[in-house]
């Protein structure tokens, strides 16, 4: 078990580095740059030279690659070409947000979908089936943006019973923050107010980011839960005159929990896509509208220093998932 | 782009010496109230019977200010929503919108503006003088100043400001950090090109002495500017203002927070946290000098990116106020209980820019087919809701230069097919034309809407328009700055009250956007800006903008007053066609 | 590529064998859904097909002046009209025009060249497999929509390339797919029989292969077509959409129209519907396709 994590985690490094340059030169292929971003309306070609010059871009790409490789093993992300301010300083600011939003998304998506899932498969067939069925079908058919800005009006604008934007009520942003993640800041700071806003901000773009996942969540664990309850152990067991509740927690559930692991290991990487359109729409200061921003400005540093870092998440996320799977179910063994 | 940019600015002579007597007479009256600044800031206090309750109710969640997260204080809080984060608090080292307009709250300069206008007015000092040759300039500055680190504002404190702009590191002596210095000074210590800056010297202690290489009218006004404002030397030091390193990959890396955590100027709010992304906070300056005739004791400022996103938290009470209001909006804002539209003096111009290295538009009758082709009237009362008017030039009407009686294009598309059946065109005459996505500017709310209605007439009169666009920044400014579109929509906010400030941007030299070289329009305005007698250089201005009507470089088609929305119980906001807006003179009511 | 990318993984998990398409048929006729789905789709199609006939005006035919908030529906205009005085309901059903296109186009891109990569690596196996297979995990693991808009970025805008960068971000999809079912055919007993009796490597991968390696394509194909709309809309709300002002695509008007959800908010509900529709009748079908092909969820 740990020669495979081991493994993996070696075999990540050839595909990291690949993917760094990869980035690196595509970035730089893309049309326009950053100077022309930074100086919009005003930019004189003679300013245009001497802003990239002053960022090296006029340099070769490897050199420039290289450059960014010797700092990025002194762990210098290096710096925003918009906000001047330190890659690394600004991904710590932002990161929290996300992984606060992500997780919100996928509790909805897992305290929803795995029950209506399976409360389905148990009435296969039945009302809940079939109305959860063509419910989860309705939501992956939703643009994410459409279905956040549509929440957004109903709930927030018309109803006024949820905020618009941001993660946080803003005289509460004094209040201490001591992780970054605002819900567990309320509760460590024992600053309830604080915790109950972050948690009303975090609501509607959780329910928007989460719908996806939460559909396919349903759909997976009623598939999945199926094939178990036909299994001959199941049969067994209630042969066995075993209580249904136990076969339930005991036999069914973790079974088909397999499938639902792989599921939501994989959703953490898409979640990004859709947080950078929920991000984006409910002005929620995380990884998906800085990326997105960076874009606009090709602020190269940030994109490269963004998008890797990323790109590590995923990795080392289905890495996890990879292992919960071998706790989960005895019949793997990893050699 | 934004205030007083200030390109050479000879005109302003007369009006700065105007000024001065002007200041002369003002000054009385603030120096008796500097006296008692609390007596002043307790005055008010007592006109708000129900202040203590403001921060409670001002707000739709009223149970969230209960807890006290907020800096304790009686006035009010006011949250105003912008539309990016501030890039660093630095006035020297910025030359965006964001930046400029929360400095414009912590910092102050020499001189200032009238409120809501264009006109020069005594900021720190207190009256000025130049010699004879109006090289050297002395400023009388105000007794008892503080910066918010206590330190004494005084003349030393002056110089080393300046000293420090004309000394910039390398690493800061590029457009995109000292942009207004540039243009406005010139170059740096020892560097190549020649700086307006000589020296300044603390001949007295209230007493600055400001040294030029060369006579110049614009030196007084361009000290409004939010970019020369003042900040404590002393923190500037100890925070590192100007200290970083250069990283292995050439970029330059500050390490020090003045920037970003320890701003300190002398202005009515002052600095208390900046959390990127979500709020910068600022608290009103208790030991303030000047006039504080609002109530804001904390003022937030929120970045929200969306456009819509801002007027919804406008509408939940998340903000009291946001800059640049979509059209559309007007009506749900004026006809919404607790909301209210503000605008700001026209001071901008749209148009459609024409390339002429791209043919067919080196041919004037296409030009001009082009000018009778579009409904400008008909695109402005519908996009621009009563906030704007066609153009007819490229500068604004307000200011001095602008021709009334230049050539028009009136909207006739038979006329157009005409003028290009008569020059020998088949139709359909083929052009390309493009314009920008993901953005919104002052004169241009909604550039497709603007561009659609624009190719829908170009087609009924004769044109086969190929269509194109790219995200504003930086795919579409660059391809514009390259030559690369025939035909493109883009515009011009106004630094300065300065006719050079617009036609001279566009026109004094050869760019590539436009596509000609026109020796005599760049030699009339070489003569307008170097005119110093006033009524001479309106007329140069004026011929100016008549040959460039009948040149036609492009199509001027509107100017616009932006518009502000606050909810209806913000008073006091003054808004000015430069955006330098001071909070400080903002009311919140209950 | 979300759902679609997921969705294939759960392919993976669940496929089993194939050649069961009787079986399947027999089965898709009596999924209520995937009928829905079918009828819903065919409406759609036929509004593409005689949008002229259908719709009331042009898809650019100026029928009122030009306004910053446009009306909403009357008995004239029944979904109102937008700020260009256009008729949005004409626009809306011209609309399906391009947004079906767009949805072909996209998994056309990916399916073929997917395909070719899939069978190459699956049947090649071997170093041309691993390579296939790593740079296809690197690609994986950017985020869909993230290598889209750099995509795009790279391309240049215009309907066309944002299809083809929508369709090449499902590459790695149906890649992996072909190449998972074509190695678990590999090893099934008819293929081995087939190669016992001398069948020839490129006669087995056509004759034998491949057609048992479609029916989870298939399904992914059209999961993927579901997916591609939405991602076409999402890639015009961020405004990377299609260059061209005006288009009559459901997500371009959604998109262009973002701004106007208070005051004219018809100009968002009603395209925002139509691909909300449209892509829930494809999802029905792919849904009932996947039932009936998988013989686990027979009942």
């Amino acid at each position: 078990m740990l020669r495979y994590v081991a493994l993996r985690l070696l075999y990540m490094v050839p595909v990291l580095l690949v993917l760094s340059f990869v980035l690196f030169a595509f970035l730089r292929a893309l049309p326009g740059g950053p100077a022309i971003a930074l100086l919009g309306e005003r930019a004189t070609e003679r300013d245009l030279e001497v802003l990239e010059q002053r960022f090296g871009l006029d340099r070769p790409v490897h050199e420039q690659y290289f450059g960014y490789m010797r700092n990025l093993a002194r762990g210098d992300l290096g710096v925003s070409i918009r906000t001047r301010r330190p890659v690394r300083e600004e991904l710590l600011d932002r990161f929290p947000a996300t992984v606060e939003l992500s997780i919100g998304a996928i509790l909805v998506a897992v305290l929803v979908g795995v029950p209506l899932g399976f409360a389905a498969a148990k009435r296969y067939q039945g009302a809940i089936d079939q109305s959860s069925l063509v419910a989860s079908l309705i939501g992956i058919s939703f643009p994410v943006f459409f279905l956040a800005l549509l929440l957004k009006y109903v709930f927030a604008v018309r109803l006024g019973w949820l905020p618009t934007i941001g993660r946080i009520d803003v005289r509460m942003l004094t209040a201490e923050h001591p992780t970054g993640f605002y819900l567990l800041d309320g509760i460590v700071t024992r600053d309830w107010d604080a915790f109950v806003s972050a948690a009303k901000h975090l609501v509607l773009p959780a329910i928007a980011l989460g719908t996806i996942p939460l559909a396919i969540i349903t759909r997976i664990t009623r598939g999945a839960t199926l094939d178990v309850v036909s299994e001959d152990y199941v049969r067994t067991a209630r042969a066995k005159g075993l209580v249904s509740s136990v076969v339930n927690r005991r036999h069914i559930l973790r079974n088909a929990m397999l499938p639902v692991v792989t599921i939501v290991g994989l959703q953490v990487g898409l979640l990004l896509t859709g947080a950078i359109l929920t991000e984006t729409v409910f002005s929620w200061p995380g990884m998906g509208s800085w990326i997105l921003e960076a874009i606009r400005f090709r602020d190269y540093a940030v994109l490269q220093g963004g998008i890797l870092f990323f790109v590590l998440v995923v990795v080392l996320v289905n890495l996890l998932v990879d292992i919960s799977y071998a706790f989960l179910n005895p019949r793997i063994r990893y050699r | 782009m934004r205030l007083l940019g200030a390109k050479r600015l000879r005109a302003a002579g007369l009006l700065a010496a105007l000024l001065l007597v002007a200041a002369a007479c003002g000054d009385g009256d603030t120096a008796g109230e500097e006296e008692t600044p609390d007596a002043a800031a307790t005055g008010d206090a007592g006109t708000e019977p129900d202040d203590a309750t403001e921060t409670g109710d001002a707000t739709e969640t009223g149970d969230a200010t209960e807890t006290g997260a907020e800096p304790a204080g009686d006035g009010a809080t006011m949250v105003f929503g912008t539309s990016a984060d501030p890039v660093v608090l630095d006035g020297a080292l910025v030359s965006d919108g964001e930046s400029l307009r929360a400095i414009d709250q912590i910092f102050e300069g020499l001189v200032t503006l009238e409120l809501g206008g264009t006109e020069v007015a005594p900021g720190l000092a207190e009256s000025w003088e130049p010699n004879d040759d109006g090289t050297v300039w002395a400023f009388q500055l105000r007794d008892g100043v503080t910066f918010h680190d206590g330190e004494v504002f005084n003349a030393e404190a002056v110089c080393a400001n300046f000293d420090r702009w004309y000394n910039f590191p390398e690493a800061f002596q590029t457009a995109d950090a000292t942009y207004y210095w540039q243009t406005v000074f010139g170059g740096f210590a020892g560097g190549e090109t020649e700086s307006l800056f000589a020296s300044c010297e603390a001949t007295e202690d209230l007493v600055a002495t400001i040294t030029l290489t060369k006579p110049s009218a614009s030196f007084i006004p361009s000290l409004a500017l939010t970019n020369f404002t003042f900040a404590s030397p002393a923190a500037l030091e100890e925070f590192g203002a100007d200290e970083g390193e250069i990283g292995e990959d050439g970029l330059f890396r500050a390490t020090g927070t003045y920037g970003t955590e320890h701003p300190t100027g002398t202005g009515p709010f002052r600095f208390v946290e900046w959390t990127r992304g979500q709020q910068l906070v600022m608290e009103r300056n208790p030991d303030y000098w000047g006039e504080f005739p609002g109530n804001i004791q904390n003022l937030i400022f929120r970045p929200i990116a969306d456009g819509p996103a801002r007027l919804q938290a406008l509408q939940t009470g998340e903000i009291q106020g946001y800059d640049l209001v979509a059209p559309e909006d007007f009506e749900t804002i004026e006809s919404t209980e607790g909301l209210q539209l503000l605008s700001r003096p026209a001071f901008n111009v749209g148009y459609i820019g024409f390339n002429q290295a791209i043919p067919p538009l080196e041919d004037i009758e296409v030009r001009r087919a082009i000018a009778h082709a579009i409904n400008r009237q008909e695109i402005v009362d519908a996009f621009y809701v009563g906030q704007g008017e066609v153009a007819t030039q490229f500068m604004p009407p307000a200011l001095f230069g602008y021709a009334e009686d230049v050539t028009t294009y009136d909207y006739n598309p038979e006329m157009s097919q005409q003028i290009l059946t008569d020059a020998g065109y088949e139709l359909p005459v083929e052009i390309q034309f493009a314009f920008p996505t993901d953005v919104s500017r002052p004169y241009m709310p909604d550039p497709q809407a603007n561009y659609e209605a624009m190719v829908a007439d170009l087609e009924e009169a004769g044109f086969a328009v190929q269509q194109d666009s790219a995200p504003w920044s930086p795919d579409y400014l660059g391809n514009v700055d390259t030559g690369q579109y025939a035909m493109y929509l883009l515009g011009w906010t106004g630094d300065f009250g300065d006719p050079d400030n617009f036609i001279g941007t566009f026109f004094q030299s050869p760019q590539p956007a436009w596509g000609f070289d026109n020796p005599e329009i760049v030699s009339i305005l070489d003569e307008a800006e170097a005119e110093t007698d006033e009524d001479a250089r309106v007329a140069l201005y004026e011929e100016a903008n008549r040959m460039l009507m009948d040149f036609l470089p492009g199509l001027p088609y509107v100017h616009t007053e932006p518009a502000l929305a606050f909810t209806s119980n913000v008073e006091g906001y003054q808004p000015s066609p430069v955006s330098l807006e001071p909070f400080s003179i903002v009311t919140v009511n209950e | 590529m979300s759902v679609a990318e997921a969705e294939a993984r759960e392919l993976e998990i669940e496929h089993v064998g194939g050649g069961l398409w009787r079986d399947a048929w027999e089965r898709l006729r009596h999924n209520k859904g995937a009928i829905a789905g079918a009828v819903l789709l065919g409406l759609f199609v036929i509004l593409a097909v005689f949008a002229p006939l259908i719709a009331p005006y042009g898809p650019n035919e100026r029928v009122a002046g030009l306004a910053a908030t446009p009306p909403g529906p009357t008995a004239e205009h029944w979904f109102g009209v937008d700020e260009q005085g256009r008729d949005l309901l004409s626009r809306v059903v011209y609309g399906s025009r391009l947004s079906l296109l767009v949805g072909v186009v996209s998994v056309a891109v990916g399916l073929s060249f997917g395909m070719l990569l899939g069978a190459t690596a699956g049947y090649l196996g071997g170093k041309v497999d691993t390579l296939i297979m790593r740079i296809i995990d690197i690609v994986l693991s950017i985020p869909g929509l993230l290598f889209a808009i750099a995509l795009v970025t790279l391309l240049g805008r215009g309907l066309v390339q944002v299809m083809l960068a929508v369709g090449i971000t499902t590459i790695p999809v149906f890649a992996r797919l072909l190449r998972g079912s074509i190695l678990a055919v590999r090893e099934s007993d008819y293929v081995l029989a087939a190669r016992s009796v001398g069948t020839p490597g490129r006669g087995l991968l056509l004759r034998h292969i491949l057609p048992n390696s479609v029916a989870p394509v298939i399904v992914a194909a059209t999961l993927a077509m579901a997916t591609a709309i939405i991602d076409v809309a999402g890639l015009s709300f961020l405004g990377l959409g299609p260059a061209e002002a005006g288009l009559p695509e459901w997500g371009a008007i959604l998109a262009d129209n973002q701004d106007r959800l208070q005051a004219s908010p018809h100009l968002v509900f009603f395209p925002g519907f139509a691909i909300v529709l449209s892509v829930l009748a494809i999802n029905l079908i792919g849904d009932g396709l996947r039932e009936s092909i998988d013989p686990k969820l027979r009942a």
